[in-house]
């Protein structure tokens, strides 16, 4: 018998539920309580997820967002600003050392990687998975304040076009990590939500166009959204070796959720102020 | 890769040096290898406590984000604010110019729970080689 683990699909929700969820399932993953989990998700709005560390007030345009309807929420994990809209999103939490399993960081990335690529091959599109560059210069690394613009890990892209947007975090005993499959992708509306000089702005979208990809612009027939689950769930299940069982969440991992999504993912001090800010607000209030 | 003989590491690869009651404490040079340019450290403030295994802060690299776990109790009483402008210093000189924090231990003799660099270099090895 195949080991077990843990599917969700949660749809579509509020950007901050959803990075809630992601965080619960990392917490319950911690505590060893649960086998690795594969989360399939969905955005409520177009959302503008930042980038852990990124400087929310620097690079983003809150009014635009407001404007164009843009929520704007930041992750646990790293990397830069990523718009979801049409789209599949991915979690998946798992033991940092499983006893077969990818043990360094660039192996999970390579692992989950070809959970990916076995998903969108069969789908039709001939996606390849990148290796790491040798070194990304901090310059480089910083280019950009969108993510899908640089390859600089195990990544899927066709024809040079990164397909997946992917970032990881990691605690003691787990990870997270967590990705944007677009299914269409509006570059303009991207970078309109980041501040940038107009011709910066304009430069970055034409660029895009060649670095960035998205599943149904390359795909010889429509794929939707039931489609692209299962692949995933069937990639998944054949890269890890494992069955994968639809368990949802339980009464106490909501609690947990929305706990983490009121005091955490839906402040202005966690989105936009940042983690530091948030977390000394947190030391501030008297506990009860 | 260095392991210095005079430090005692954690198994979530940081390393702790002794001075008197006081704990300098860093990543180590597996670590930052592993992690790949870092591009963030969030420290604690001088002042906080913290207690043995808890997070005392994180750090970002361009593959992950990843927890710091504090291998003593006790306060903070300096960070290392140059990583701010310079977190690259964490790759470069992990045992040296890139420090983190140094916490007034509470019970220093917590560092004997720790391992040696000897016993840590065989765990950075099993943990490269199982698959």
């Amino acid at each position: 018998m195949q080991p077990l683990w843990r599917f969700i699909n949660t749809g579509a929700r509020e950007a901050a539920c959803n990075m809630a969820l992601d965080e619960a399932l990392l917490v319950v993953q911690e505590a060893g309580a649960m086998p690795p989990t594969l989360r399939l998700y969905g955005w409520r709005q177009p959302t503008l997820s930042l980038g852990y560390a990124q400087n929310a007030r620097q690079d983003v345009d809150l009014t635009a967002c407001h404007t164009q309807g843009v929520a704007v929420v930041r992750r646990p994990t790293g990397g830069r600003a990523v718009l979801h809209d049409q789209e599949v999103t991915y979690s998946v939490v798992m033991p940092l050392v499983l006893p077969d399993g990818p043990h360094t960081i660039t192996e999970h990335y390579r692992r989950i990687g070809m959970a990916l690529a076995a998903a969108l091959q069969a789908l039709g599109l001939p996606v390849r998975l990148a290796r790491p560059q040798v070194r990304a210069t901090p310059a480089h690394a910083l280019a950009s304040p969108a993510c899908f613009a640089a390859l600089s890990r195990y990544e899927l892209s066709v024809a040079g076009k990164k397909m997946v947007g992917s970032a990881q975090k990691r605690a003691q005993r787990a990870l997270l990590q967590h990705g944007s499959i677009p299914l269409w992708m509006d570059r303009q509306r991207l970078f309109q939500c980041l501040r940038m000089p107009p011709e910066r702005r304009a430069a970055l979208v034409q660029e895009a166009y060649t670095t960035m990809g998205a599943v149904n612009e390359i795909a010889s027939t429509p794929v939707t959204l039931v489609a692209l689950h299962e692949a995933l769930r069937q990639g998944f299940g054949a890269t890890f070796g494992v069955e994968l069982v639809e368990m949802p969440f339980s009464p106490e991992e909501w609690r947990l959720a929305h706990h983490l999504q009121a005091t955490k993912y839906a402040t202005d001090a966690w989105n936009l102020d940042g983690a530091a800010a948030w977390r000394h607000g947190q030391r501030s209030v008297p506990s009860l | 890769m260095e392991f210095p003989a005079n430090l005692r590491y954690t198994k979530e690869h940081e390393w702790a040096r002794q001075e008197g009651n006081r704990v300098v404490v860093g990543i180590t040079d597996y670590a930052q290898k592993e992690l790949g340019d870092v591009v963030f450290v969030e420290l604690p403030e001088v002042g906080a406590t913290v207690a043995v295994m808890d997070t005392f802060g994180v750090v970002e690299s361009v593959k992950a984000v990843s927890d710091l776990y504090a291998p003593v109790s006790g306060t903070v009483v300096d960070a290392n604010i140059v990583l701010e402008d310079q977190p690259e210093l964490v790759n470069a000189s992990p045992y040296g110019q890139g420090w983190m924090v140094v916490v007034e231990a509470a019970h220093v003799e917590e560092l004997q729970q720790l391992l040696t660099a000897a016993e840590y270099q065989v765990y950075v090895a099993q943990e490269k080689s199982s698959r």
